[in-house]
């Protein structure tokens, strides 16, 4: 019960407001001037408009900006030379230096983003070509709305595969005839995950502020083709575990593999072929880009179609080994027996 | 303390599963990490292009642009409603558009500009296909227009020397290898802990210490294999002193044991403590600050991303291994690490 219910929802709950800033701004950064012209002034008051950066010191040589960096103060150094206003009175191309630290990678691009953006902007004639950009669906790049729809999915499967597998390790003898078992047990399940799900999706979302550019119907049939698959692999595995620890000590690590195979954080292009076909054996995999693409896209059920498919073929085969692994174990009781360890104990 | 060492591993042995999470599946899970960053240089990033010009220049543009290391032209769409069905659908990533008049307005010495669509819901892939496109871009705007006659001075009045100081390649496995390896090891070092006391009755603190001591060099000898495949296999770069990094592994995992035992003596229940143990250490990721900043979380989630042992592991990887930095700066990490390894004195009476 703790795991099933009060787990996912204190997960949720902290890492959405962990996140609930969604972006970093002001990113402390260091200028030194040796120019001290005029025109470097107003460089800096540049620097000074943009939302990314905070010119948080002025030190007066790379030493003291270096000690600055090595105690994580800044994230990033403008060095202005001391010809930028001799090339600035002559009308010739005067260069600055940007240092960098890739070792964050999100205060590196925002400190990118700051000084590059301020010097491309300042041009004496128009450029030939512009790119407008626009950025669909996330438009303020958001690292919450980027990176939560996947967690909660994820969070929701991992949880349910430990809740589940403890009960199931709790229950291993029978009480009813198979089917009868496992029909009553997939629609206690469903209930108590329906109930969760319209807290996450709904409520949640909403304090969040997540997308919510899908039409109710289609996110409800993503939802439930996901949650159906997920309860069904769950069942299966939990007839494999025979002490109430053993699905947690299996489970537990697997989490962040598990949201990396979704390809959520990091694209399918970019980590091997093979391993991203092997996690299609998990719900997650197909449900994360089909819920994202859905719910924070407004793709319809037919542009998500194989992901759909794939979720269906994966409740039936589970739900298929599941089946097969109950009356496997009835036959070879014979008749059932009366219950010892109760389920109660922990529920 | 010995006896009670031996009788624990003489346990271990015989319980597969507790064999299998102080071997088996850490190795497994660094597994899993090697194979999966072998090779996460991004390369081919789909995107669908609407060419309305059909012109010498625009197709030159879309072959530079496909030229790019992250950026790879799959489709070329008819309309913009099409190439939005394509972004919706998941097939690519982006779209360009290019206007009907591009050439056109290029010749005649006009400004153009080409729209870019690019999908916000991977904050990953978007960053990639913009700053590629964006390139090319720039450097053909600033050749037309050094064509047409005007001096570099005016189109770019200001260049960047860019320096990335630590961390240079810019490597992804670089970057989240060294973070995701050690929760690993944290998990199951309060697994193994949890299962190692709470079994039988305890009854002195030597019994204590002799039961968690096979975790302890188990998980030791699991995280030398971890520093060893981080360095040597995924060439992370290491450009301070091994042996802070080494010492504050070993620190890491007395940590969590530390933490292990706590919840022992708090909840009194092997499984409730299992739960909120491979709760705590899955949540120290987010809190580590190490994808997003600490800087721009809320006050009262900073404060709490003090209360990971994993958050100063994580400054003395990032200051050892990438960024060089003075041993005296990550001392101090390592002394608000020892501080965790206490923990369990707060509830000394309960064990």
């Amino acid at each position: 019960m703790l795991v099933l219910l009060f787990a996912p929802l204190i997960y949720t709950i902290l890492y959405s407001s962990a996140y609930a800033k969604q972006i970093a701004t002001e990113v402390p950064i260091a200028i030194i001037d040796h120019s001290q012209s005029h025109s470097s002034r107003e460089l800096i008051s540049m620097f000074g408009a943009s939302p990314y950066i905070d010119i948080r010191y002025q030190p007066t040589d790379m030493q003291e900006a270096k000690s600055l960096f090595m105690n994580g103060d800044i994230y990033g150094i403008v060095y202005i030379p001391n010809n930028y206003d001799r090339c600035a009175a002559r009308n010739e191309q005067r260069w600055i230096s940007l240092y960098l630290d890739a070792s964050y990678f999100l205060m590196y691009r925002q400190v990118f983003a700051g000084v590059a953006g301020t010097v491309s902007s300042i041009h004496n004639v128009t450029p030939a070509i512009e790119l407008r950009s626009h950025t669909l669906y996330n438009p303020a790049l958001g690292y919450g709305t980027f990176i939560m729809p996947a967690v909660l999915l994820v969070i929701l499967q991992q949880t349910a595969l430990m809740g589940i597998g403890m009960v199931g390790a709790l229950q291993r003898r029978l009480r009813y005839k198979p089917m009868i078992a496992i029909a009553s047990k997939t629609f206690v399940y469903s209930t108590i995950y329906a109930v969760l799900c319209s807290y996450i999706f709904v409520i949640h979302y909403h304090i969040f502020g997540y997308p919510e550019s899908g039409e109710i119907w289609r996110v409800v049939v993503v939802i439930i083709s996901y949650m159906l698959a997920v309860i069904m692999l769950a069942s299966a595995l939990s007839t494999l575990f025979r002490r109430v620890e053993e699905p947690l000590i299996y489970i537990i690590w697997s989490s962040i593999p598990v949201l990396l195979l979704s390809g959520a954080s990091l694209p399918v292009e970019a980590f091997p072929q093979w391993m991203h076909t092997i996690g299609l054996l998990l719900p997650s995999s197909s449900a994360v880009p089909a819920f994202v693409r859905v719910q924070s896209m407004g793709a319809t059920l037919t542009e998500v179609a194989p992901e759909l498919v794939r979720l269906w073929v994966l409740t039936l085969l589970y739900t298929a080994l599941y089946i097969n692994k109950v009356s496997e174990r009835f036959s070879s009781l014979g008749y059932p027996l009366p219950p010892k360890g109760d389920i109660h104990t922990l529920l | 303390m010995f006896n009670a060492f031996r009788d624990e591993l003489r346990q271990i042995w015989s319980d597969k599963c507790y064999l299998a999470l102080l071997t088996l599946l850490p190795m497994l899970s660094l597994l899993f990490f090697t194979l999966f960053f072998a090779n996460t240089a991004i390369e081919s990033l789909p995107i669908a292009v609407v060419d309305n010009d059909h012109s010498t220049t625009s197709r030159k543009i879309v072959e530079m642009i496909d030229a790019t290391p992250s950026v790879y032209v799959t489709y070329s769409a008819l309309d913009t409603a099409e190439a939005e069905r394509l972004i919706t659908s998941g097939r690519v990533y982006a779209a360009l558009i290019i206007p009907h008049d591009f050439e056109r307005k290029i010749v005649r010495q006009e400004s153009t500009e080409l729209v870019l669509c690019n999908n916000g819901t991977n904050i990953s892939t978007n960053g990639f296909i913009e700053k590629d496109i964006q390139q090319v871009v720039a450097t053909l705007s600033a050749a037309i227009l050094l064509k047409h006659g005007e001096s570099l001075a005016d189109i770019l009045p200001i260049r960047i020397e860019q320096h990335t100081l630590f961390n240079s390649s810019l490597d992804y496995a670089a970057y989240l290898t060294p973070c995701f390896m050690p929760m690993m090891i944290m998990i199951f070092s309060i697994l193994g802990t949890v299962m190692a006391t709470t079994k039988r009755k305890l009854k002195s603190i030597k019994q204590l210490i002799g039961r968690s001591l096979p975790t302890t060099l188990s998980m030791t000898i699991v995280a030398m294999v971890m520093l060893l495949l981080i360095f040597r296999h995924l060439q992370t770069p290491l450009a301070g002193n091994i042996w802070i990094i080494i010492l504050a592994t070993i620190v890491l995992i007395i940590d969590y044991q530390a933490i292990a035992l706590f919840l022992v003596a708090l909840t009194a229940d092997r499984h409730l403590a299992i739960s909120l143990g491979g709760g705590y250490s899955v949540l120290a990721f987010t809190f580590s600050g190490l994808t997003f900043p600490t800087m721009a979380m809320f006050p009262i989630l900073r404060f709490m991303s003090y209360l990971f042992p994993f958050t100063y592991y994580m400054k003395i990887m990032v200051e050892q291994a990438l960024r060089g930095a003075p041993i005296g700066v990550s001392l101090t990490n390592l002394g608000y690490m020892i501080l965790f390894a206490l923990a369990p004195i707060l509830i000394y009476k309960r064990l």
